[in-house]
């Protein structure tokens, strides 16, 4: 069912990670991303994915629903996996199944595979959570802060940030009249599953030009609606939610940091060689 | 200008065809006021031009002859267009078409953000919103989550935080269940109770005409009838002339009078007849 | 004879995350040939769910749907079979409408059915007919139609593949009176003319107690009823803690019997009470 997609998604809370300047969260998982892929062992890495772990804990939101987020990028993961598993030779030969084919499978592959699973689930931890615990609005706003500097060479970020507003306010709306629309054609015997792939997509003008056309009339009655509210595009809007980076943030921001330093030193400066399956590759 | 009324429509006809506009007058001719505290509702059937005055009515439309008059100020004079918006809100018939943010909270503080009003008050006016409104306890929640009637309560909190004196439903519960028929019912004559704010009550359901200090009947474009309910319940033919009806409790109490019920002329609501009805038979 | 029979049927929604639904459970009921038959629940009542039940475009998570006694869900056939026979027109389907004409719009359920151009042309002029289209109107773009127009097109679509049970989910709604009052005269015209079931999901009481034969009453997800409109409407109370209403009539008469107790307890319409409360009147006064 297309509706049960939660990547993207809200949900309200309280937590400490709820509570975070959306300025801070934003720039936290970027750090978090640019260290996952800085990090070269399974010490680090474990460290990371520990973190978002704790994080998703904190933030109270149920593994329930952060599994079913992760249910989408299954196949992305398994693919890469075996392709990890196919393409690394090193370490001690496994299996090889096929004589003639240079095909083996070897613990480094296996060690890859795994790490390069963790690394890309963590990935997806971290950015999910930030979506999860902040609401689209606020995510707008920060980035338009974050963006501003931009206002100098005259880019309108005020307009950009409204239009994601916007854009983010209507996919759950668009999602569900994707949902209806294809319903009703199907209920007048369209076929949208089966046939090749030009006649599938054939198959589908009858959902997108009423998904268009609908869209053009949202947008229309949309602007009126802005405009009763006194939106003109270029007015000094003020804002309900003034950012400011707390206590609370600092304190993110000191954690994260230490945890990147360690990240950084034992990729880089090799103090954890007495871990064992670096000893094993 | 009088000041006593709050809108003004003097004489208003407005075309959507600019170029040739003897054609095709969604609008004609259509003078009436609103007075401070007044609840008005205008009947009409689909297309009959009535959500047409909605917009005429803040200055999104400008009459392509006569005036409309927001508390003395011209609609068509571009420099009374924020002052005019912010005295007279209007709600639209799609709750998912006027919603602008994923949060309850943030939505209602779309239109006081766009005024330029500082935090600390528009937390205030956006909290005091929700509240008149009943959907206090739902600030957080997301828009999209909400039931139909929840949505269109949000969409008058975006109107109440910008303070208005007049509100202008536009087919608010067209496209609601009972229940959230009701409740935006509801949330109008409180809103015309408690905050003596104005409201104009745009529909085509007859029962919600019965509460109205003014009903207006428009076919056509054009003004047919103005009254109280009762005398324009009154005047069924007319009402079935331009696709109406009348609420069937009216039409159940003439009926009886048909059938020699000697029913007293006022009757609009159940109550109303119930009590007439126990008031004949034990004189 | 029993056309259509949902066996125990059970489904939820969004397992897994925290808005999860059980949308219905362990519903059972039939429906036989050419009755009608509203049905009532409030929002979230699980009816639409339950529509999209009956030709397959959910498949129940237990228990059948059976279309003259056979699973709906069985094979790839019957499922086909289960959306030419079981008519779905949804709530505003004017918001579906994709094609340049609307003659072409109605035509594609008939085309999709695979019948022959001839067929198909017939079925559409049919079709219009029972919504009162003009042939001027048929070739008009869908786009340009006034919104009872649109709604009238879109119905068509469906009565075109003149399904053996026609399901309408709220075909009344955002239409005013004279609108509301023509559409219902059409679509009681098509069941008249095929001999067709005809269910309608209504929040309108008073329209639900006029035409229907047998009354379908949803609540959290089950069957909370299943009768005649007597035996449904007399169940006032019932139907009110479920947040549902009485037509306009009963309320009425519910109300003056705690004074008149001698009155009628079954009376749905206005028409009805009418009746009833002028011969009360008179029978008192004349004594």
């Amino acid at each position: 069912m297309i509706k049960d997609i939660t990547i993207g998604q809200f949900f309200p809370g309280k937590s400490f990670i709820h509570k975070l300047d959306p300025r801070a969260k934003i720039i936290l998982t970027f750090v978090f991303i640019v260290a996952l892929f800085l990090c070269k062992n399974f010490f680090s890495l474990g460290l990371l994915f520990a973190s978002a772990l704790i994080s998703i804990a904190v933030s109270k939101i149920s593994f329930k629903v952060i599994l079913k987020g992760l249910k989408m990028i299954v196949v992305l993961v398994v693919f890469t996996g075996i392709l990890q598993i196919i393409y690394n030779d090193e370490g001690t030969l496994l299996w090889k199944p096929f004589q003639q084919f240079d095909f083996a499978v070897t613990t480094g592959g296996i060690f890859s595979a795994v790490f390069i699973i963790i690394r890309i689930v963590s990935l997806i931890l971290f950015s999910s959570l930030l979506t999860y615990t902040t609401s689209p609005t606020m995510l707008t706003d920060a980035i338009e802060r974050l963006l501003s500097p931009l206002k100098l060479i005259k880019v309108n970020v005020s307009s950009l940030a409204m239009m994601m507003t916007i854009a983010l306010r209507f996919i759950p709306t668009l999602i569900e009249e994707i949902d209806i629309i294809m319903s009703a054609q199907k209920a007048r015997g369209a076929d949208l599953e089966t046939g090749s792939l030009t006649q599938r997509a054939k198959a589908l003008v009858p959902v997108f030009i009423p998904l268009i056309v609908n869209s053009f009339r949202r947008a229309y009655e949309l602007a009126f609606a802005m405009e009763c509210r006194c939106y003109t595009g270029d007015n000094k809007r003020t804002r309900m939610k003034e950012m400011k980076l707390g206590i609370r943030d600092y304190t993110a921001f000191l954690i994260v940091l230490l945890l990147v330093a360690l990240v950084i030193a034992t990729s880089f400066f090799n103090i954890s060689s007495w871990f064992i399956f670096e000893r094993v590759i | 200008m009088d000041d006593k009324h709050l809108l003004v429509f003097e004489n208003v006809s407005y075309s959507y065809d600019e170029e040739d506009a003897s054609e095709a007058f969604a609008v004609k001719d259509v003078s009436f006021t609103v007075d401070k505290g007044e609840f008005v509702v205008v009947l009409g059937h689909n297309g009959s031009g009535k959500s047409t005055l909605a917009k005429l009515s803040n200055s999104i439309f400008v009459p392509s002859s006569g005036k409309v008059y927001v508390e003395g100020m011209d609609t068509s004079d571009e420099k009374y267009e924020f002052k005019i918006r912010e005295k007279v809100g209007v709600v639209f018939q799609n709750p998912d078409n006027q919603i602008v943010a994923s949060i309850v909270e943030e939505d209602v503080a779309f239109g006081p953000e766009n005024l330029g009003i500082e935090p600390k008050k528009i937390r205030e006016r956006v909290d005091n919103a929700l509240k008149a409104v009943g959907m206090y306890e739902y600030r957080l929640h997301e828009t999209h989550r909400l039931s139909g009637g929840q949505k269109q309560r949000v969409a008058i909190a975006g109107m109440i935080a910008m303070l208005p004196d007049c509100i202008v439903f536009d087919e608010p519960t067209a496209m609601l269940d009972p229940k959230g028929r009701k409740e935006v019912m509801k949330t109008a004559l409180e809103l015309n109770k408690n905050a003596d704010m104005a409201i104009v009550f745009i529909t085509h359901f007859m029962e919600e005409a019965i509460f109205a200090d003014k009903v207006i009947v428009i076919d056509g474009g054009r003004l047919l009838a103005s009254g109280t309910p009762s005398e324009i319940f009154a005047q069924k033919e007319m009402l079935e002339k331009c696709g109406l009806d009348v609420p069937d409790i009216v039409k159940l109490a003439g009926m009886l009078r048909e059938k020699g019920v000697p029913l007293d002329g006022n009757i609009l609501s159940e109550d109303d007849l119930v009590r007439e009805y126990l008031k004949i038979l034990n004189p | 004879m029993v056309i259509l029979e949902v066996k125990n049927v059970s489904y939820g929604y969004s397992h897994g995350t925290p808005f999860e639904i059980t949308a219905l459970n362990n519903v059972s009921f039939s429906v036989e040939k050419g009755e009608l038959v509203g049905i009532i629940g409030h929002t979230g009542s699980g009816k639409s769910t339950l529509i999209k039940m009956l030709n397959s475009l959910l498949k129940p998570e237990s228990g059948q749907v059976l279309l003259h006694g056979k699973d709906i869900n069985a094979n790839k056939a019957s499922i086909k079979e289960a959306r030419s026979k079981v008519g779905l027109c949804f709530q505003y389907p004017e918001y579906q409408l994709f094609e340049e004409t609307c003659a072409k719009d109605i035509a594609f359920g008939p085309k999709n059915m695979g019948l022959s151009t001839e067929e198909v042309k017939e079925r559409v002029l049919k079709a219009a007919e029972f919504v009162g289209f003009s042939k001027e109107l048929l070739n008009k773009s869908p786009f340009d139609l006034s919104g009872g127009q649109k709604r009238r097109c879109a119905i068509a679509g469906v009565m075109a593949m003149f399904p053996e049970v026609l399901v309408l989910d709220e075909p009344t709604a955002g239409l005013d009176p004279i609108g509301r009052f023509e559409l219902l005269r059409m679509i009681e015209n098509y069941r008249k003319d095929t001999g067709a079931t005809v269910m309608i999901v209504s929040h309108s009481m008073d329209d639900i107690a006029k035409t229907a034969d047998k009354i379908l009453v949803m609540n959290k997800g089950t069957l909370a009823m299943c009768g005649s409109v007597q035996e449904v409407f007399s169940k006032a109370d019932t139907l009110i803690e479920m947040g549902l209403s009485v037509p306009t009539a009963t309320s009425l008469i519910s109300r003056l019997r705690a004074e008149i107790p001698e009155l009628s307890p079954d009376i749905f319409t206005v028409e009805a009470a009418a009746e009833e409360l002028s011969v009360y009147f008179k029978g008192r006064t004349s004594k």
